[in-house]
């Protein structure tokens, strides 16, 4: 029994199904997602992960079909492939994705802050909260330290760890209160990645937002996360908390997931 | 973006000196004895005496490099020699007949515009649709049909069946339609297909997913991420097709009786009439380069890439 | 390759294409055994002849076989393109490998060779070489040849140099094998393969020059069968005898829509990342995840 309260605090992803023309993608998935915890879902690449963040924005190929329901407290929206629909949001459950190799995200004609303009206007801010001090703010919450300069650059000029802070800043700058972070570090070194991780980590908690940390790689998820799914060939195939799956792995393939985790740091240790 | 375009328009005479070279010499050599040439053009008998006489005045008893700097010389100041066929000087003949294409080729390239833009956008936006079926087949169709026999389709149904256009000549507008026609055919279907393909790689590309993801309108994401990302490439290949547009200019000409300079370059290549072929090719050339010219420059306003890899390499 | 052949042959277009070009073929090595006629005997009592069970399609203005023509039209056509797209092949080859592999000035110059070639437009230029050299199907191959082939050098170097980049040409040099060795081997291939499809699709816009500058009466002269001699030559009787006309251009238009077809085909089939819906999926598997997703299967199998 949960309190209304209680609801309001949580996103839900009822029986989400993604089909091709001759196959289901991603099938009958359910999960929570909670304010101010970092939920982690992890598979192999090809399994359905980006596919089942993307159909949350509605950002799924014409080509495919999309069916399931987002719940907030009250409020119910049916899933589909047309971000139109998509956008009459949840109260209470705006939603921002950042994307894998943030290098390819950016547009390379326009400089970045003409990416923060369109992304402001395109949520009704007013024209003057919608102006570069507002956006110098945003770039420094995300650790950038010299957001005039940043501003003026062109995609092309930066580096992918900055790209993906900046990308962050984007979803701040729309208010969301969850956050889907789709393999968002897979092509960072392991330095930057560990700074996005951090970055990650202090925004869900001091905005009081729910992140969903998509990866393959256990290790990145296994660092922040409290609860943890596994996903294979389109389906949740185990979930449970972190500490759970780790210490007693219910299903085959999460076993083999956690072994070969194992061994490549005690393989990494011996080295 | 001011010192690319200097850089790009310092670079331009430098081209064109070494095509003029290179024309100047290729024709000096493999033309046999221009002296030769003007005598028989002129109806005089070569007789050795004529033939010497004719070598001084052409100044062809002066060493190449000599006779390139002469010749350049009097090119910049618009003397090309004359025409051995008409006797005229060449660039009055070339600026007599070049307004009449540059109207076939300005309308062209708007027809092509016109129809390419939307058709193109359209059937990649709604691809698979109907429309787009319908477009691709046309496109392909339309670059598999030899211009030089669809002249002479418009012709059998536009005049000699329905008599609503006049076969041939220069008037007005009426006369420009099938020449312009002609002309546009082939390349309004490959670029047709062209920004179909560019806007499908946009649409799909990731930069417009992220845009959909920051939920940004779809005119937006149409405008701003996917047509003006498409227009750079469509640019560069447009400069392209302008050789194979002045090249149609001279088919369509040939068919229609149109009074300009494809016509007027075939006729002196039959005569072998070289000072005429020289200055065409130059003046083709200069055309086509300019073009290029100014679709780079358009491109790297477009496209900061350019703009900034270009400051790189300096 | 075998699949390939299998997603191509399933194709209606495929069908259709080498349908029409294997008769093409055929027309033009047996045409001397299809047809009883002379291409270029002219019968003046004949001019004009309807078409009929003795002349097919009916004869033209000098009472010269019209099937026959168009039969050896279709020989004269293919022998030109044939030689041009061997030549083209030939040099873009040499010279885009050489530049791609060796680099340095070797490349520079070479490079800049191409940039001056392109820096005509290429219809042009090709009417400038024939004013040189002289009208005929010997002086518009070389010609044509010398408008296109820096395209094919400049696609050749740039195949050529991101395959040399590929991890199994490193592999390759580390191993041992001589550059002549990992040319040959490894990146001929791939390049040649390439090629087939971009000469596939340029087949029918070469044939369109050599019959084009035929019809302007700069190539391939009469009375030589060639089908863009013959839409000149049934111009001026555009009001009469129409049908003179139609038969060479839909000759043209059927042989050049066929390559087309084809070409378009192979392309599609052999570059798959034309095809929309890989590109959507395309993140799932971007780099790097391949080799992790090896090493579970490699765990997962070995339990």
């Amino acid at each position: 029994m949960t309190t209304e309260t209680e609801n309001l605090e949580q996103l839900q992803i009822i029986n989400l199904s993604i089909r091709a023309a001759d196959k289901w993608l991603v099938e009958k998935v359910s999960l929570t997602l909670r304010k101010g915890r970092i939920s982690g879902l992890i598979g192999a690449s090809g399994c359905g992960k980006s596919l089942t963040c993307q159909s949350l924005l509605g950002l799924v190929p014409r080509e495919l079909q999309v069916s399931g329901e987002l719940r907030c407290g009250p409020a119910r929206v049916a899933l589909n492939n047309q971000p139109a629909l998509c956008r009459s949001r949840l109260p209470n459950a705006g939603l921002a994705i950042i994307l894998q190799n943030p290098m390819s995200c950016f547009n390379p004609v326009y400089r970045i802050s003409y990416h923060f303009r369109e992304t402001g206007k395109a949520h009704g801010y007013r024209r003057k909260d919608n102006c570069p001090a507002r956006w110098r703010e945003l770039l420094t919450d995300v650790g950038i330290e010299d957001p005039q300069r940043v501003l003026g650059l062109f995609p092309f000029q930066l580096s992918g760890g900055m790209l993906q802070r900046i990308m962050i800043a984007l979803a701040l700058m729309v208010r969301a209160d969850y956050l889907l972070a789709d393999e968002a570090t897979t092509d960072l070194d392991p330095v930057v990645q560990a700074q996005i991780l951090d970055l990650l980590e202090t925004i869900a908690a001091k905005r009081n937002m729910g992140v969903l940390l998509v990866s393959h790689d256990l290790a990145v998820i296994a660092r922040l996360a409290s609860e943890l799914l596994v996903m294979k060939a389109g389906r949740i195939i185990e979930q449970g908390t972190t500490e759970e799956l780790f210490a007693a792995p219910a299903h085959p393939y999460t076993q083999a997931l956690l072994d070969a985790h194992l061994r490549l740091y005690q393989f990494a240790e011996m080295g | 973006m001011g010192r690319y375009i200097l850089k790009r328009l310092l670079v331009l005479p430098l081209l064109l000196v070494l095509v003029s070279i290179v024309v100047f010499l290729v024709l000096r050599l493999g033309q046999g004895d221009p002296a030769l040439s003007y005598l028989r053009l002129s109806g005089i008998p070569p007789t050795d005496s004529a033939l010497q006489v004719v070598r001084l005045e052409l100044g062809l008893d002066r060493p190449l490099p000599e006779q390139y700097l002469a010749w350049l010389q009097r090119a910049v100041h618009g003397d090309f020699g004359r025409s051995y066929v008409t006797t005229n000087p060449v660039l009055d003949d070339i600026l007599y007949y070049l307004p009449n294409t540059l109207q076939l080729a300005a309308a062209s390239l708007l027809v092509i515009l016109l129809f390419s833009l939307p058709l193109g956008v359209l059937s990649a936006l709604k691809k698979d649709s109907p429309l787009d079926q319908l477009t691709r087949a046309g496109s392909i169709l339309g670059v598999s049909v030899p211009n030089f026999w669809f002249g002479f389709v418009l012709v059998l149904l536009f005049a000699v069946g329905l008599h609503w256009l006049p076969p041939m000549g220069k008037g007005g507008l009426r006369h420009m339609i099938m020449p312009v026609l002609t002309m546009s055919l082939m390349s309004l279907a490959i670029n047709t297909r062209l920004i179909r393909a560019n806007v499908l790689d946009n649409l799909y590309s990731r930069h417009v997913l992220f845009a959909r993801a920051r939920r940004l309108p779809e005119r937006t994401v149409i405008g701003r991420h996917v047509l003006v990302n498409a227009l750079v490439p469509i640019l560069t290949a447009l400069g392209m097709h302008a050789g194979e547009l002045l090249g149609g200019a001279v088919i369509a000409e040939s068919i229609f009786a149109w009074p300009g300079i494809g016509r007027y370059a075939v006729s002196a290549i039959y005569n072998r009439d070289y000072p005429v072929m020289q200055c065409f090719i130059l003046l083709m050339t200069t055309l086509f380069v300019t073009l290029n010219l100014l679709v780079d420059i358009c491109n790297a306003w477009l496209d900061p890439r350019i703009r900034y890899s270009n400051r790189g390499q300096q | 390759m075998k699949l390939v052949w299998k997603k191509l042959w399933r194709q209606k277009r495929v069908r259709f294409a080498l349908l029409a070009i294997g008769l093409l073929i055929s027309a033009a090595l047996f045409a001397p055994l299809l047809s009883p006629y002379d291409p270029m005997a002219v019968s003046l009592a004949e001019r004009f002849a309807p078409a009929g069970s003795a002349h097919w399609l009916g004869c033209d203005h000098l009472g010269r076989d019209l099937a026959t023509r168009l039969l050896y039209g279709a020989r004269t056509s293919l022998y030109s393109v044939m030689l041009i797209i061997l030549g083209v092949l030939g040099i873009g080859l040499l010279v885009g490998a050489l530049s791609g592999y060796y680099g340095g000035v070797t490349d520079h110059v070479l490079m800049r060779i191409c940039d001056f070639f392109l820096t005509f437009p290429t219809f042009i230029l090709a009417m400038f070489l024939i004013g040189l050299f002289g009208t005929g199907l010997t002086n518009v191959i070389i010609a044509i040849t010398l408008t296109h082939w820096a395209w094919y050098a400049r696609i050749v170097r740039s195949l050529v140099l991101s395959l040399r980049k590929q991890p199994y040409i490193l592999a390759a040099h580390v191993s041992g094998s001589s550059n002549l060795q990992i040319l040959g081997r490894h990146i001929l291939p791939s390049v040649l393969a390439q090629l087939a499809i971009l000469s596939t699709l340029d087949i029918g816009h070469m044939m369109m020059h050599v019959s084009g500058l035929s019809f302007l009466g700069l190539g391939i002269t009469p009375p030589q069968p060639e089908w863009g001699v013959m839409i000149a030559d049934a111009r001026e009787f555009i009001w009469g005898h129409s049908v003179l006309l139609a038969y060479p251009g839909a000759a043209i238009l059927l042989t050049v829509l066929s390559f087309n077809l084809l070409g378009e085909a192979l392309r599609d089939s052999l570059d798959p990342s034309l095809s929309t819906l890989d590109s959507a999926f395309a993140e799932e598997s971007a780099s790097g995840l391949e080799q992790q997703e090896e090493q579970l299967a490699e765990v997962v199998n070995d339990n």
